[in-house]
């Protein structure tokens, strides 16, 4: 059974909505700063979204005196944007699967300082929201989502999960249409633990570059609409033709060297698409910038592509490393990589890595004829997914 | 209806049902015998060792080759590293932090220690979705082997801290039971040969219900699956009255996938001779399930 795309919603350090990221993906335009919006020590760009949670519930029309974490206030508006897009009307029957990797942190934080020497001390309203399924269950309610509704978290792969979980869903006829995709907010927890990992780039990260020195983490949110051709109400952008995920099985935090988990998504997603290497026409990477992700995926693309590696590249100079949202976010990308015939440039970019020596795609393009975009997740635990998307024939 | 399941081993880490204060903490074994490096037992917080001494006894027979998956579910994953990277954060004024416990954190972490000290490169994956997140795994678990796997690990881990404890006890969570905490895991088949017992429908609810509606939603249930209310174990973990049911969060407290429990007491009862066990599961009356397990 065709599992088909039918909307797309984002938010991210690059744009409030699906066109503004797109105008900034064609510019060229990075969306990273130092952090503004939260208090940290630590002095690293980061591709945070420019309004405050305050702005954010004027915006989404939210009372200003609930307290909603970052994480639910981000979700929110791409779902919106997704179901609009797809043009849902119905919503009772729709599944919802959200993935997060740090749920409502940013809140318990906050309620983690008066809470730390006083136990009676804290709000509780500021914790309640700690759990992964806080966000997924507060943007269902918001919209009425009545079919299955869940959250998956396997760290920096969160997103591509719930991908092929909700395709499995309608291919297993337990849902017609799944809204999937992920959501993280910047916040001290992930900053200072990428930092304490010394993995965090001070300069804007440099995938696939030799002098690549590590990542940028970002914030945002990223939703796709899945459905199966009886429930589709407009014509969709594409088709999710594949998915895998697998284990690296090699280290909690690194990647193997021969890229083991990798090669295994990448290839199991091509061939439970019955899709060629020679097919690809894009690859979206996971492309984070530290020296053994971009080893590690880089290898496995050379181990399966040889010398024809396709157009390939990383976005997360433009948007920071957006944790457990980076698949909903570029699965929005990726969707739009075949609607608009579009490949994205991997900024900052000057010189290949002498282990695989690939050159990724460095300038926007757009009018090709884009078939089919793999795309790219890998997480802590040894998490890897990759989801490949196909224009509708 | 599903497509059927069969559960061909079993490993809980669980209360023995007396509280310490307001909490029901978790018998722990002797973790040495089963997670033998020592810089490893010392380095893993009660949450892991839990989760990876009970998967790791459940996989005990079974080659890391023929393991089609491992899916995990937790509620609020690995809380004491959590707190305790959080704690270091503030203390040392985000300098110079041990990545350790942030590594450890993550709630997919035993899934991923799992896959690593057993060499599984296998789907992997965990499901975080309070009261709901095993039977989210479970629907997982299902749709796997309706696709052709076999031998998916499926478990679910949660534990108490001081912290965890104090915030229930403050909203009001544990007027009615003891704050819990456990860790089992099952191993899941798609055929029959060896196993103690079939997993046979499984069925979820979001939001406030009645005791009319879930009294309705049950019997609806056991009658779509044709089970005879006068052959049946009921374990429940909801405050609905149901007819002779025996309360299961009264051994194991109350936390997000107090469920996996109820399933490991389950196979134990069909163990002892029940032809039926219905675990009916409610959390705060937000999420409820019904799970009906048979004997072979």
């Amino acid at each position: 059974m065709d599992v088909f795309v039918s909307g797309v919603g984002v938010v991210s350090a690059i744009g409030f909505n699906v066109a503004e990221n797109m105008q900034s993906l064609a510019s060229g335009k990075a969306g990273l700063r130092k952090p503004q919006n939260f208090a940290t020590t630590l002095n690293v760009p980061v591709g945070e979204i420019c309004s405050t949670n305050q702005q954010l519930k004027q915006l989404l029309g939210l009372p200003q005196q609930q307290t909603i974490s970052r994480t639910a206030l981000l979700a929110l508006p791409a779902v919106v944007e997704a179901v609009a897009d797809a043009q849902l009307t119905n919503l009772s029957n729709v599944a919802f699967i959200s993935a997060t990797s740090v749920g409502g942190m940013d809140l318990t934080e906050t309620f983690y300082n008066d809470f730390k020497d006083n136990h009676n001390q804290g709000r509780l309203r500021m914790v309640a929201q700690h759990d992964c399924g806080a966000s997924t269950e507060f943007v269902a309610n918001k919209l009425g989502f009545g079919g299955m509704v869940t959250t998956i978290s396997t760290a920096c792969s969160s997103g591509g999960n719930s991908i092929a979980t909700g395709a499995r869903l309608i291919k297993h006829g337990l849902a017609d249409t799944v809204v999937v995709g992920g959501v993280d907010p910047l916040c001290r927890f992930t900053m200072n633990g990428f930092n304490s990992l010394k993995i965090l780039d001070s300069e804007h990260c440099r995938p696939f570059d030799a002098t690549r020195a590590g990542l940028n983490l970002g914030e945002g949110a990223g939703f796709i609409i899945l459905q199966n051709e009886k429930a589709l109400r407009r014509a969709p952008y594409c088709k999710v033709s594949g998915y895998a995920n697998a284990n690296d099985a090699f280290h909690q935090t690194g990647s193997s060297a021969d890229g083991t988990g990798s090669f295994l998504s990448m290839s199991g997603a091509m061939q439970m698409a019955g899709v060629e290497a020679s097919q690809i026409s894009y690859i979206n990477t996971h492309g984070t910038g530290t020296g053994g992700n971009d080893l590690s995926e880089g290898t496995a693309i050379r181990r399966i592509f040889g010398d024809n590696v396709p157009a390939f590249s990383s976005v997360k100079p433009f948007i920071g490393h957006t944790l457990g949202a980076s698949e909903g976010i570029e699965a929005v990308y990726s969707v739009l990589s075949i609607a608009k015939g579009a490949v994205y440039p991997n900024l900052n970019f000057t010189t290949p890595m002498p282990e695989t020596n690939l050159v990724p795609q460095t300038k926007y393009v757009s009018g090709q004829t884009i078939k089919h975009v793999l795309s790219n997740a890998f997480g802590f635990g040894g998490n890897d997914s990759s989801v490949l998307f196909s224009a509708v024939e | 209806m599903i497509t059927p399941v069969y559960i061909r081993s079993t490993a809980s880490i669980h209360s023995d049902g007396q509280a310490q204060g307001n909490a029901k903490r978790a018998v722990e074994p002797d973790y040495k015998e089963v997670i033998t490096d020592a810089g490893l037992r010392r380095r893993m917080s009660r949450a892991v060792k839990m989760g990876v001494y009970s998967a790791l006894t459940c996989l005990a027979d079974t080659s890391s080759d023929s393991v089609g998956g491992i899916i995990t579910a937790t509620g609020l994953g690995c809380l004491a590293d959590t707190e305790k990277f959080m704690k270091s954060i503030v203390d040392n004024n985000e300098q110079l932090l041990t990545p350790t416990p942030f590594i450890q954190s993550t709630f997919n972490t035993i899934g991923g220690q799992v896959a690593l000290l057993r060499k599984i490169h296998a789907y992997n994956v965990t499901y975080v979705h309070r009261a709901l997140s095993v039977e989210s795994a479970l629907i997982d678990a299902v749709m796997h082997i309706a696709e052709g796997a076999d031998n998916i690990l499926l478990g679910a881990v949660d534990e108490i801290t001081e912290s965890s404890v104090d915030i229930q006890q403050r909203m009001g969570m544990l007027r009615n039971n003891a704050a819990g905490e456990g860790s089992q895991f099952f191993l899941l088949s798609r055929n029959s040969n060896g196993c103690v017992a079939q997993i046979t429908d499984i069925s979820t609810r979001r939001g406030a219900i009645t005791q009319t509606d879930f009294a309705t939603w049950v019997d609806s249930f056991l009658s779509n699956n044709n089970v005879d209310k006068t052959d049946l174990v009921v374990l429940n973990g909801s405050k609905q009255v149901l007819t002779n049911a025996i309360d299961f969060k009264n051994q194991c407290g109350e936390y997000f996938t107090a469920v996996a429990f109820a399933l490991w007491q389950a196979v134990e009862q069909i163990k002892s001779g029940a032809r039926n066990v219905l675990i009916a599961n409610s959390f705060q009356n937000t999420n409820h399930s019904l799970i009906l397990i048979k004997a072979l």
